[in-house]
């Protein structure tokens, strides 16, 4: 029997002894509310608080513009993700609509106390960082921002001049800056060595592991949170490698689907604090959450990990 | 790479042919118009043509792209820009070259300009409702970028001798623009639009002949134009 049929099975069972049974039903079997406190979550180095492993990232997958059914579905995302234990959700005024989307589902969510907001400055005009910031409060229908990035390092040093004084102030209360798709390393690193700075965004997944080298080991070493964008490099891990069976030994660590094959590469890595997988589908939405629970991979199974899938 | 999936833009197509109706009728009874008045008469004036055309490229510039799709998209309203710009040559040529002449050819040039427009008009709508997700989630003639493209495509290839390039460019430009979203949202039915692009191209300045006699109707074309 594998978890999840363990888990339906005990789904099953709970709701006919009248135990705490998830609502609705998911995918046609009742699904155990997940215990919380046995969750993945690691530390902030800068200030020692703890958020979940998994994220949620809203490129593509929230910019639904004002369409009622798709705005609603984002809402069902972002309500089962808080559900599973979820807490950081990414995005940025790049990503259209999606910041108006979150505000959205945040205003229709009885409660989301566990959100742990993240967005970004985009634009060249140092002029528009603060009008961006209080954009995002306005759109996001929330009083403060938890971590305000600079996206792409787009005119980083106003940027982050304008996201510490917000610091100050109290409306923000960590700072970042972001990269993707592996570009502009050097830059990165050296904002990472002379700039005081809480978190970075990089590309990070089981084919992507240029981080490795250098940037993680310097986010150890600077004390800096590391939040790990496009984990399955948007879809494409899948169609590669989808069709594939998943290596027997994966049981080891508690993965039965690829994508928490891929999430718990990531996050298993000491460096990582979160990856933020991004989905409009509930389904994937339950399997990447998986990965928030379960044994992680061990150095050596992470090793293995990236052998099986560079054999493929 | 764009920052929305199939499902939203056509959603979007829904919304805004809701919050802007009824525009879509109106554009398609004014296409309609043209493509009557070509039909009919064996020469068009200048002048309503490209007040129709132009009004139409001024719409989706400032009303699809600049208001609407830059919701979604960041760079809407540099598209916005281009279908604007190509708004006012098309007004502007209309207002100063009243020598251009629209006859009805029934060349191979001139049906496949008839076929573009009535693509444009009437197939559109019903290509994105069987394709995409659905009516009213589609694109019309003058209030949406594809069917404007096609129609004005289609319309300039009635233009004897040839159309003047200056009215070609940037359709042509935005033609092979739509490539990327076409290529990555997998939006079948847009790939008639590079398509259309390169047989105007051909049929404008490359071609010499037709069913019924292509270079008799271009020796009309020229007598007109020095008469």
């Amino acid at each position: 029997m594998n978890r999840r049929s363990f888990l339906s099975t005990l789904g099953g069972l709970a709701a006919w002894g009248g135990l705490a049974v998830s609502d609705p039903p998911l995918f046609g079997t009742a699904t155990v509310r997940p215990r919380l406190d046995e969750m993945h979550t690691k530390a902030i180095p800068s200030s020692g608080e703890e958020i979940p492993v998994i994220g949620l990232g809203t490129y593509i997958t929230f910019n639904v513009g004002t369409n009622t059914r798709l705005r609603n579905n984002c809402a069902d995302i972002m309500e089962a993700f808080f559900e599973r234990g979820g807490g950081m959700i990414d995005s940025s005024p790049m990503y259209g609509s999606s910041e108006e989307v979150i505000g959205y589902g945040l205003d229709r969510l009885d409660s989301a106390e566990s959100l742990f907001s993240a967005t970004k400055i985009w634009t060249r005009r140092s002029s528009q960082g603060p009008v961006q910031i209080d954009d995002s409060l306005d759109l996001w229908r929330i009083r403060e921002i938890d971590l305000m990035q600079v996206h792409n390092l787009l005119n980083w040093q106003d940027h982050l001049e304008t996201i510490r004084e917000y610091k100050d102030e109290g409306i923000i209360r960590y700072s970042g800056v972001t990269t993707s798709h592996g570009r502009r390393h050097r830059e990165l690193e050296q904002i990472m060595q002379n700039e005081s700075v809480d978190f970075i965004q990089l590309t990070y997944n089981v084919l992507d592991r240029q981080a490795e080298n250098r940037l993680l080991p310097l986010a150890k070493d600077r004390g800096i949170a590391v939040i790990a964008n496009r984990p399955f490099r948007r879809k494409q891990l899948f169609h590669q490698f989808g069709n594939d069976p998943l290596p027997d030994w994966v049981s080891e660590i508690d993965v039965e689907n690829w994508a928490q094959f891929f999430l718990k590469f990531i996050v298993s890595n000491p460096a990582i604090t979160c990856a933020i997988p991004a989905t409009s589908q509930l389904e994937h939405l339950h399997e990447n959450m998986g990965a928030l629970y379960g044994k992680m991979p061990d150095e050596e199974q992470r090793r293995r990990m990236a052998e099986y899938v560079e054999s493929l | 790479m764009l920052p929305f999936s199939f499902e939203s833009l056509f959603a979007f197509f829904g919304e805004y042919n809701r919050s802007v109706w009824p525009a879509a009728i109106i554009a398609n009874l004014l296409g309609a118009v043209l493509l009557y008045t070509f039909y009919r008469k064996a020469e068009t004036k200048p002048r309503l043509v490209f007040i129709v055309l132009g009004m139409a490229w001024l719409w989706v510039g400032a009303v699809f792209y600049m208001t609407h799709l830059a919701m979604l998209f960041f760079a809407a309203p540099y598209f916005g820009g281009i279908f604007l710009l190509q708004g006012l040559i098309l007004l502007w040529t209309g207002y100063s070259r009243s020598e251009i002449i629209f006859r009805d050819g029934r060349d191979y040039k001139g049906i496949a300009g008839y076929m573009f427009m009535v693509f444009a008009l009437l197939m559109y709508p019903v290509a994105d409702g069987l394709l995409g997700t659905g009516w009213p989630d589609v694109r019309f003639f003058g209030i949406a970028p594809e069917p404007t493209i096609l129609f004005t495509l289609g319309a300039l290839m009635l233009i004897r001798p040839q159309a003047p390039f200056n009215l070609l460019i940037l359709p042509i430009i935005v033609s092979f623009v739509t490539l990327f979203t076409t290529w990555v949202l997998a939006i079948l039915q847009d790939w008639l639009i590079p398509f259309a692009a390169i047989a105007a191209i051909f049929f404008i300045y490359g071609y010499d002949g037709g069913v019924d006699g292509g270079k008799n109707s271009e020796y009309i074309g020229q007598q007109n134009l020095k008469g």
